[in-house]
């Protein structure tokens, strides 16, 4: 019976991008299962690298560690991060400009991701935080050679980490 | 990214983390094997992945944290270390192909050869 539960929780993990909350999961689960066994489930699963776990107390989401993995969400949660910023205050985008500068000598490799960011930073500040942040494999294999996350200060940093986790 | 930097990220990870067998996973590891692969998706990367001794999930956090995207490290050298563990997806859905690119033997050469 528990493996079936595990499974199910699992399967329905691997159907959404966005992860579920526990409340989500608990919904769609069926036959339904008490609120404390869906915590033992997800805890059992969190433990055995199954699940990654983003957020706290109630903003907490499950996400299943075969559709993602733990450093493709902080990548984006760092990107979100940035993106607020860069809303509030898009002269920003220059501080990007110039981290861009740097990979482009260390990475030359890369050209192809810095030439689409350099098109995304010198055009419109909305197409820009929109594929920041995107949950698509675009957005996700643009971001590993991203000039932004030099814009997240240290603490943010550890805040993202501290809530994103696996195992 | 080029065999120079792989191997400062191998000797930095070595240093600080006290570890002297590890495996490098992904792209990265293309370039024991082969340190001037033509340029392409394989060589974009600036991410180096890296499972810890006994796949510890917990190293393997730590070493993200302290090298990894946006760390001081990164924020340096333009390049960074990323923990994974032996579950880490690292192929897109609908593709085959190995999961494990391990060249943890030429590359723990490597961190002796120039240790």
């Amino acid at each position: 019976m528990r493996e079936d539960q595990r499974d199910m929780v699992l399967r329905l993990l691997a159907a959404a991008p966005a992860g579920l909350s526990a409340p989500e999961l608990a919904r769609q689960l069926k036959p339904r299962v008490s609120q404390p066994t869906l915590w033992r489930l997800l805890d059992e699963l969190r433990h055995s690298g199954r699940v990654i776990v983003q957020g706290r107390a109630r903003a907490t989401r499950y996400y299943s560690s075969d559709r993602t993995d733990v450093a493709s969400l902080r990548s984006r949660r760092l990107h979100e991060v940035v993106a607020r910023k860069i809303a509030r205050d898009p002269s920003l985008a220059g501080e990007a400009r110039e981290r861009l500068r740097r990979l482009r000598q260390v990475n030359p490799h890369g050209r192809v991701y810095h030439d689409r960011w350099q098109e995304l930073l010198d055009g419109p500040v909305p197409r820009l935080l929109r594929v920041m942040t995107e949950d698509s494999e675009t957005s996700e294999a643009l971001r590993k050679e991203s000039p932004l996350t030099t814009l997240v200060t240290s603490d943010e940093r550890r805040r993202i980490f501290e809530t994103t986790r696996a195992g | 990214m080029y065999l120079m930097q792989l191997r400062h990220v191998i000797l930095e990870i070595g240093r600080r983390f006290e570890i002297d067998d590890f495996h490098i996973v992904g792209s990265a590891a293309i370039l024991a094997v082969l340190p001037d692969p033509p340029a392409g998706a394989l060589t974009a990367t600036r991410d180096v992945d890296v499972i810890p001794p006994g796949d510890d999930a917990r190293l393997a956090d730590r070493i993200s944290f302290v090298m990894g995207e946006a760390s001081d490290f990164d924020t340096e050298h333009g390049y960074h270390a990323q923990g994974v563990t032996s579950r880490t997806p690292d192929f897109a859905e609908g593709l085959d192909g190995p999961r494990d690119t391990r060249a943890g033997g030429p590359l723990h050469r490597l961190v002796h050869g120039s240790a």
